[in-house]
């Protein structure tokens, strides 16, 4: 996070503030080359960004639970009742 | 931490982050959910009551997680994600495709939820974090920065229950609107537009929240696994 870039290079702040649309693929490609380039030669930045996935990735998988069979049933069983026994 | 331990926590994170998409167009971006819910959007159209079922089968888990992710009840999710197929089904005949199908539908779930919820008169919308006001802040970045790395760590089942653990609480102290943007976005896979559509946000708005959420989770998983591995 201390060492010096380059005019017209992205930053260190560039690259926190930039990081959800770089994973989003909404970064220009000049924009996206140019973070690249960061990347390889910032160590700190690019460990953060593979800590950014993973929380991401691993909170996905937290959070994507199915809806309890025995709850599903009794979503069925309400709805076969209202629409589908009409 | 026992060193086995630390070990295999290594592997969960590096197997999560040497995905392809690492640096790639993420899934929300690429499928087109209006096209594939149209056809039977247009047999529910027309009568067909087993295409709703089909629909409902497609959509169920979706709905309940995001009911849950706000009422943080099961039974109290299940009654709202009843109401809201039903609302579906009763409306389905003004549904024109203006909007995707399913950000139609999270609309309407998302109706039924917080209808539950006033009902009930007992929903505490939950408080803007401090962290979240700063975490975009210049002078903190450098303290959120990784002090030594956990990416590299890995991959084991028994050591992902442990961190959903950890997750799922990080993720259910987001203030609400943070909360159901990460959800619908990268729980859900929709696009930021959809997102922003269903909740009648700026696409601005939109990125920004989900943002300052990713960066907020990130640093309660780092805080908890330096923590851990200390």
């Amino acid at each position: 996070m201390s060492h010096s870039h380059r005019p017209g290079e992205t930053g260190c702040r560039q690259v926190f503030e930039l990081l959800s649309e770089f994973v989003d693929g909404e970064l220009s490609a000049a924009e996206r080359d140019s973070l690249a380039r960061h990347l390889n030669a910032c160590p700190p930045c690019e460990e953060f960004l593979k800590t950014f996935q993973a929380a991401r990735s691993l909170c996905r998988e937290a959070l994507l639970e199915s809806m309890p069979e025995e709850l599903k049933n009794r979503l069925r069983e309400y709805l076969n009742k209202r629409i589908f026994e009409e | 931490m026992a060193p086995d331990f630390a070990a295999r926590l290594t592997r969960v994170l590096d197997l999560s982050l040497n995905r392809p998409r690492l640096f790639g167009i993420t899934r929300g971006a690429l499928v087109p959910v209006a096209d594939r819910d149209q056809p039977l959007v247009e047999r529910i159209q027309s009568g067909d009551k087993s295409a709703f079922e089909l629909l409902m089968r497609r959509y169920e888990d979706k709905v309940f997680r995001l009911a849950v992710g706000i009422m943080r009840n099961r039974e109290d999710a299940l009654d709202a994600v009843q109401d809201a197929f039903l609302s579906v089904y009763k409306k389905i005949g003004t549904f024109r495709g203006d909007a995707s199908f399913s950000t139609w539908l999270y609309r309407i779930a998302l109706n039924s939820v917080y209808m539950r919820l006033r009902s009930q008169a007992r929903h505490e919308r939950t408080e803007p974090l401090d962290a979240l006001e700063s975490i975009m802040d210049p002078a903190r970045i450098r303290t959120l920065m990784p002090a030594r790395g956990w990416s590299e760590r890995a991959d084991d089942s028994l050591l992902r229950q442990e961190l959903s653990a950890q997750l799922r609480e990080a993720v259910a102290a987001l203030p609400e609107d943070y909360r159901i943007i990460f959800t619908l976005r990268d729980v859900e896979d929709l696009s930021n537009q959809e997102v922003a559509d269903i909740l009648g946000l700026t696409l601005a708005a939109t990125k920004t929240r989900l943002h300052r959420a990713r960066l907020f989770l990130r640093e309660r998983l780092s805080a908890y696994l330096q923590g851990d591995a200390a």
